[in-house]
Order: structure tokens, then C-alpha cells, then sequence
């Protein structure tokens, strides 16, 4: 059939649409009337009044939350900025934003911070920059004090490089007592922003900066949601036992909190899983508002806090194991062999210099998923190492690389096996022969059937 | 209809609204998703994440384009969660001729994820240039190219007037 024709016939076929369609709207209306209006308030649900009165609570006692409604423009922006993630999608669609809408400008930037997610477990900051044409990227790191300028404490921060002129996920904000956290009524936030301008013809890299200080209320309402599923349940996960102690929903963001057995032969590093609710709905690892994996004992994931799962499954798909003992391996620095076991797939590698620099690099396989696109690597092994009297060291940098040689130009210039990635680290005056370098891991479990054990 | 010079949409107009594109928005989550089931939940998703924001949308004009990108991002999350079952599914650009090969709803379903999201808005839902870079936050300029990559692999000879 020729193309055209196809398309007209398509078209028809298309004309059709399933008996369940028709009731898509009378479906979006009840399941609305079911979501938990007065959650956050204590207000109990499903009561007319309750919900005016929720209502009239919210615009009356709270200014930032009135002027969200009064003012805030439409979110197609900001819709579209966060459509790389389920979470923050799902919180712009139900309103769970605050509006700054504050912009300033100095030393030939702009800087406009235009949105917040309050969420107490992390709150998100969304944020434009503008600059000279020749700012390649920019980076703002933030200070952060109370309304009367008093430092804030107890918390971490985390910032990303973005692309001038587009509104992006700018930097924010981890209380470290995220079920309580000690948050003022005002925010005050001290903007350092560095842009980076490439190569200039002078041959080095050149750097701009400019600081900005925006002042804005907190909507203590939006802040305070949270919900904690109790779990408590031993289960054995890859021959160690592991309790699941909780799951904590906050809206842009979930927390596995989990315990490990101190008689276990191993240490559990990491772990990749998702979780599943009744409807088939994954919630993957990783929160996509910061990027963080793990925090202590708790692992995070993409939040079902909007979805009001009626059950939830957690399923395991990956663990990295460290031994107990042998959380150092001792390498050679004459041979580059090692001489304690690497984990399978593992090699290594050493280029020693006159001036006593000592390259370190661990060769592993890519994991599945990496392609020239978009190459991934993991952590093979630590910063830390020790000499051979004991001493316990660390080196400030690791390199990751997906060169096709190591060591170039050198004596010990190595060809890299296909499909490999390079751990690299370097020792600076290291005058001994040998090196315990610390290991991240032992043992990896890709599992083929993902691990299950209910949770909610 | 209500919703006159920046006044909040109400839920009864919104409701009759998306009465009206209900359908539409299955032909776009269809050719993006492939199967039925998928279409529905995806178009419940979209209308339900409309509902809970409808009041936040001061210019009701930019409705239409405004409920579908809700709906492409429904369609791209479900995407996403599919890629990290199975291989990626998209054929490259460059793989003219594997087009050729395939039924045209499959080879649509195959379009790497920015060209497939303009022939389905442009060729399927109906939509305009301009309301198809408002749904998807792109220039026209972007579309317009787009559009003419796709209409190529495709073999499709359709007009890219607006």
C-alpha cells in the first residue's frame, strides 16, 4: 500500500476510539474527589467544608501561598523543565510549587530565581542566568541564612552546572534532619554564580562571577508534607539479611530507610530497585530532582506521593557487595600487578614517573546500558589508601575515562579492551613499592529476576 | 465557554473541554505508546493531572496545547520507564531505508521521540505549527524542521503549511 494511502487509512482507524474513553472525565473527577485534600492540614477528607475551609486557611494565614494564587504565571516553563522527571512533573501538575519570581542583575548577569519545591526532605530551586554571549555554562552555590541573617545550620546543598537562559534545577537545599527540619519563616539565599567561558586565544581558561542575595518567605503549608510507612520486616537479599525499615514519601522524593544485619558477610554499598504499586506504576531509584542515590542508610527514589498507591512493591535489581576484609587490595607498584584479589572484571594498571607520581587506573567493564552517547561508569574503588607502614591516606580527585589507551605516550602505554571504562587515580610523591588501595565494592548482583518484598 | 480575560478555569469548564479533546489526546497517546491500554491510562493520567491544575491556567486559549503537553509528558515518562526494560526501540535518523520496510504506524512508533512527537501533533491530532511548539516548548522554526525530517523517513508527501 502505497504511504499516502496508508495515512488516510490510519487516519481512519484512528477514528476510533474504545468505549473506555468515554468516561475518562467522570474518572479524573472521582479519582480527584478521593485525593486527600487536608493531608498536610490535618483536616480530615472527603468533607465539603473542610476543603473551603482548607482553602480559606491557606490564602488567609498564608502570604507566600496567596500570592501564589494571585500571581503565579502559567507553569508551562517550568512543566517543561522538569519533564525529565516523574516526580517533579507530577508535583507542577498537582500546584506543589512556590513562586519567587525575583530577579536581579549585576556584572552583566542576570539572575532570576523563579521557583521552589517545598519539600522538606529537599528543596528544590529552579533558576534562570544570563550572561555575556560567551558564558558557556554557569553554576550558583548558595549561602543560606534566615530572615534576620542568621546562618543556617544542619543542612547540605547541592548545585548543578546549567546552560545560560535556561530555567533548570539551579541548586538545593537537604535538611539533614529531614523529618524535623529547622526551617525559617524567611529564607535568605546568597547566590554565587561562576560562569564558565571556554578557551579564550590567550591559551587558559576564564572565569566570571557575580552575587546575588534574594529574600523571599517559606510557605510553611507546603513544607510540611511527609508520610512515613512503617515496615520493619527482615528479608534476605543475595545471601545477607537486610531489614526494610520504612519508607518515607515526601512530595518530590521517597526514602527507603533500610538496616543491615552487622553479622553479614558483606556490606551493602548500594542498590538499584524501583517500586511498583498496585497499577503496575514503577517509582525508579535515584531522585531525579538532585541526583542523589543514597543518604547514609536511606536510598531514594522517584516519589509516589501524588499517586496515593494503594500497595507498594519494592523490587531489587542490583546490589553491590563489599567483603569484609577485604576492603583493601594491595597492588605491586613495580609489576602493576595486584596482589590481593580484584573483583571479577577487574584489572589494573600503573605508570610510575621519575618525580615519584604513581598513576593508579582500574580498568572494568561497562555495564549494560553505556553506549558512546551516553557512556556510564561506576565506582570500582576509594579515595583512600594506605602505605605500607599502615598509614591511612586519601588523594583529592578520581578521573573516570572511556579512553581507547592509557598511559599515552609513555613506556606503559596500554591498550584498553573494548567496552571497558578507566578508574583513574594518581599518588603524588609515593616513594614505596606497594599500596593497599581501598575497594568499593567486591561483588555486584545484576539480578534476572528482580528481588521482591512488599513494602506498603 | 468561560474563562474570559485571565480568570481561572473552572472545573465544569474544564471538564467540558477535555470532553472535546478526549479524543484526540488518545490518538496522539496511541501512536506514541502503541497499544490501547497504555493510550487510556496514559489519556486518565493527562486529564486527571489537568483537573488538579486547571485552576493555574490564566490563558484558557493556550487550553488545547496546554492539556496535550501534559499528555506528551505522561506518554515520555512511561517511555522512559520502558527503556529501562528493553533495548531502545527507535531507529536512527539515518536508517532511511529501514522506514521503508515498516507500516507506517510502526515506523511512526519507531521515529526517534522529538520527530514522532511532531508528526503526531502535526498529522494526527491536528494541531497547528504554532500550537504544536507551544505544546512542546520548542521554536516553530524547530517544528517546521522537524516535521520535514519526519514527513521524509516517513515517505509521506503532506503539506507543512501551517
Amino acid at each position: 500500500m502505497e504511504r499516502m494511502e496508508e495515512y488516510k487509512a490510519l487516519l481512519a482507524e484512528l477514528e476510533e476510539t474504545p468505549p473506555a474513553l468515554e468516561h475518562t472525565v467522570q474518572r479524573a473527577r472521582a479519582r480527584r474527589r478521593r485525593r486527600r485534600w487536608g493531608r498536610g492540614l490535618g483536616i480530615p477528607a472527603g468533607s465539603a467544608a473542610a476543603v473551603f475551609a482548607a482553602f480559606v486557611l491557606l490564602v488567609n494565614l498564608s502570604t507566600p501561598f496567596a500570592l501564589a494564587c494571585g500571581r503565579v504565571p502559567v507553569l508551562r516553563d517550568l512543566a517543561a523543565a522538569v519533564s525529565f522527571s516523574p516526580s517533579l512533573s507530577a508535583a507542577v501538575e498537582h500546584d506543589y510549587v512556590q513562586y519567587v519570581g525575583q530577579s536581579q542583575t549585576a556584572n552583566g548577569f542576570t539572575m532570576t530565581l523563579e521557583y521552589l519545591f517545598p519539600d522538606q526532605g529537599q528543596l528544590l530551586f529552579f533558576a534562570t542566568v544570563t550572561g555575556p554571549r560567551e558564558v558557556e555554562s554557569v553554576m550558583v552555590s548558595p549561602t543560606f541564612t534566615d530572615g534576620e541573617g542568621k546562618a543556617l545550620e544542619g543542612y547540605s546543598i547541592t548545585c548543578l552546572s546549567f546552560a545560560p537562559g535556561e530555567l533548570s534545577n539551579a541548586f538545593a537545599l537537604i535538611p539533614n534532619r529531614a523529618e524535623e527540619p529547622v526551617l525559617p519563616g524567611v529564607l535568605q539565599v546568597e547566590c554565587q554564580v561562576d560562569a564558565r567561558i571556554p578557551f579564550q586565544d590567550s591559551g587558559a581558561d576564564q572565569t566570571a562571577d557575580a552575587v546575588f542575595t534574594f529574600r523571599f518567605p517559606l510557605d510553611g503549608t507546603l513544607l510540611e508534607q511527609r508520610e512515613r510507612v512503617e515496615v520493619d520486616r527482615w528479608v534476605d537479599l543475595d545471601g545477607n539479611r537486610i531489614r526494610i525499615d520504612a519508607l518515607e514519601i515526601y512530595p518530590t522524593h521517597a526514602r527507603l530507610t533500610l538496616t543491615q544485619d552487622p553479622d553479614n558477610p558483606e556490606q551493602l554499598q548500594s542498590i538499584r530497585f524501583y517500586l511498583e504499586d498496585e497499577r503496575g506504576r514503577r517509582y525508579e531509584s535515584g531522585s531525579s530532582g538532585t541526583g542523589i542515590l543514597s543518604l547514609g542508610s536511606s536510598y531514594w527514589c522517584e516519589s509516589p506521593f501524588f499517586s496515593e498507591p494503594q500497595s507498594l512493591t519494592l523490587h531489587v535489581t542490583q546490589a553491590v557487595w563489599l567483603e569484609k576484609g577485604r576492603e583493601y587490595v594491595t597492588i605491586d607498584l613495580d609489576s602493576g600487578r595486584a596482589l590481593s584479589p580484584l573483583p571479577e572484571g577487574i584489572s589494573v594498571s600503573v605508570h610510575r614517573t621519575e618525580t615519584g607520581q604513581v598513576g593508579l587506573a582500574f580498568i572494568a567493564p561497562e555495564p549494560p546500558g553505556s553506549t558512546e552517547e551516553h557512556m556510564v561508569a561506576y565506582q570500582v574503588a576509594t579515595m583512600e589508601y594506605k602505605t605500607p607502614q599502615g598509614e591511612v591516606r586519601s588523594v583529592d580527585g578520581v578521573s573516570h575515562t572511556h579512553a581507547g589507551r592509557l598511559w599515552y605516550g609513555t613506556e606503559d602505554e596500554t591498550a584498553l579492551p573494548e567496552d571497558c571504562f578507566v578508574e583513574e587515580y594518581v599518588l603524588e610523591n609515593y616513594p614505596w613499592n606497594t599500596v593497599d588501595w581501598g575497594l568499593h565494592f567486591t561483588r555486584r548482583t545484576a539480578f534476572d529476576t528482580p528481588a521482591a518484598f512488599p513494602v506498603k | 465557554m468561560g474563562g474570559k480575560g485571565g480568570a481561572p478555569l473552572t472545573e465544569q469548564e474544564y471538564t467540558g473541554r477535555a470532553e472535546e479533546c478526549k479524543a484526540k489526546l488518545y490518538r496522539t497517546a496511541l501512536l506514541y505508546l502503541g497499544s490501547e491500554s497504555a493510550a487510556l491510562d496514559a489519556v486518565d493520567e493527562a486529564v486527571y493531572r489537568g483537573l488538579c491544575a486547571c485552576g493555574r491556567l490564566r490563558e484558557p486559549e493556550f487550553f488545547r496545547t496546554w492539556l496535550t503537553r501534559i499528555l506528551i509528558n505522561v506518554c515520555n515518562t512511561e517511555l522512559r520507564r520502558r527503556r529501562r526494560e528493553i533495548a531502545v526501540e527507535e531507529l536512527p535518523e539515518t536508517a532511511a531505508e529501514a522506514y521503508d520496510g515498516l507500516p507506517l504506524r510502526e515506523a511512526i512508533r519507531r521515529l526517534p521521540e522529538q520527530l514522532r512527537a511532531v508528526i503526531v501533533l502535526r498529522y494526527f491530532t491536528g494541531l497547528t505549527l504554532a500550537e504544536t511548539a507551544e505544546s512542546l516548548g520548542i521554536p516553530a522554526g524547530t517544528v517546521s524542521t522537524r516535521q520535514r525530517r519526519a514527513l521524509e523517513l516517513l515517505r509521506l508527501e503532506l503539506t507543512e503549511e501551517v
